[in-house]
């Protein structure tokens, strides 16, 4: 289930290829194209506006697609991308080398995320208390109307819906893990706990999901268990 | 279509998230961001500058929050308009419908709360003024106000 994608820093050297400082001369669009995260953000700390530049060109896809995933809503994703970039240039100094690229990047993402969400229910349930629970049902309802068409679109849906039945932790390290293919090590560095604690988070994650998905949406769960098995057992 | 998988292990209903769509994010949402993100890190760094920086500094604030434009229309609000001295975002949209009128109240509460995160990101500001439908920000040099109305059918 994690998909395969390879992380910039698991082929990086542990130390700097550069040590890039003000008095150097600084690069163009062009050559940041070709450096590393680490070197990116040593561009950063030295304050070269192009290598912010070029970090938001690498990284605002990825950084969306997590925020997105522990949101479930697009524009605040996007909010929490900008803000990110802005606290990465405005902490550039405290930038550590001990610290994988991808690694520092998303725990300012996702902490940004958590704090939006929190922000969110605190204000859902000021507000709108009943607003988001008759939004919920009438979705399931639509949902399950069209459950012939096992489309992408319903996917995320089921999954934003799902995904309101994890705590944050449990939600962030789902995400990580299972949809990010972050390594566990990787996900105990950016959610700030223990690998064990990675482990319990994810088991009890799978386990309300599973359930979860099972009692609300045993079409698609069957349908998606026989494709699963077909894939496993092309005979 | 209803009977589920005997072995829940070896056939996880989970591999449904396996075909959750990527985020798509196109090279223009890209550069838009890129233009944003840097407006933001020169007025973050000019607002330390020293006072002849003045002029650039108060340019590129009025950049900053208007680049932050869009995480108000996305509210349904609407920037209308830039005083000399005032930033003025309406809210809600032309016409008084129910839809319009509930998009507004919704606008309302999340601007003020998402208005509260942006000048806590740009740390301008006191809060000068607070009623029903207008509040007024101050930024911390006096030469800027921020001011939020929500009254609809202004003449700007």
């Amino acid at each position: 289930m994690p998909r395969n994608r390879s992380h910039q820093e698991a082929s990086m050297p542990q130390g700097p290829r550069l040590v890039y400082s003000r008095k150097s001369s600084r690069k163009s669009s062009q050559e940041w194209l070709e450096a590393e995260d680490r070197e990116v953000l040593l561009g950063i700390r030295a304050g070269d506006e192009v290598a912010l530049a070029e970090l938001v060109r690498r990284k605002t896809q990825p950084l969306t697609q997590v925020a997105y995933r522990v949101l479930g809503d697009l524009e605040e994703a996007r909010d929490v991308v900008q803000v990110t970039f802005l606290k990465i240039w405005n902490h550039r100094e405290k930038y550590d080398l001990k610290w994988a690229p991808n690694t520092w990047i998303y725990r300012i993402t996702t902490n940004l995320a958590i704090d939006t969400l929190r922000s969110r229910k605190s204000r859902d349930r000021v507000q709108e208390p009943f607003k988001n629970h008759i939004e919920h049902r009438e979705s399931g309802k639509r949902l399950r109307a069209t459950v012939a068409r096992v489309g992408q679109a319903e996917i995320s849906h089921i999954f934003d819906e799902l995904a309101e039945l994890l705590t944050e932790k449990q939600r962030l390290v789902f995400v990580l893990r299972e949809l990010e293919g972050l390594s566990s090590k990787e996900v105990a560095k950016v959610a700030d706990c223990r690998e064990s604690t990675v482990r319990n988070h994810l088991f009890n994650a799978r386990k309300i999901l599973r359930k979860a998905l099972i009692e609300r949406y045993p079409e698609y769960a069957a349908v998606y268990a026989e494709k699963y098995a077909e894939k496993e057992d092309p005979s | 279509m209803n009977d589920l998988p005997r072995d829940p292990q070896a056939q996880d209903p989970l591999a449904i998230f396996s075909d959750l769509p990527a985020v798509e994010i196109s090279a223009e949402e890209v550069e838009d961001m890129q233009r944003q993100v840097l407006a933001l890190a020169r007025w973050s760094d000019s607002v330390s500058g020293d006072d002849d920086q003045l002029f650039a500094t108060r340019e590129s604030r009025l950049e900053a929050l208007l680049t932050r434009g869009r995480m108000f229309a996305a509210a349904a609000a609407l920037v209308v308009g830039v005083g000399a001295s005032a930033l003025v975002l309406q809210l809600g949209s032309p016409g008084h419908d129910a839809a319009a009128e509930e998009a507004g109240a919704l606008a309302q509460a999340r601007l003020e709360t998402e208005l509260s995160e942006l000048l806590a990101v740009l740390p301008l500001v006191e809060e000068l003024d607070a009623a029903p439908n207008r509040v007024t920000y101050q930024l911390d040099e006096g030469d800027l106000d921020v001011v939020m109305i929500v009254d609809e059918g202004l003449d700007l």
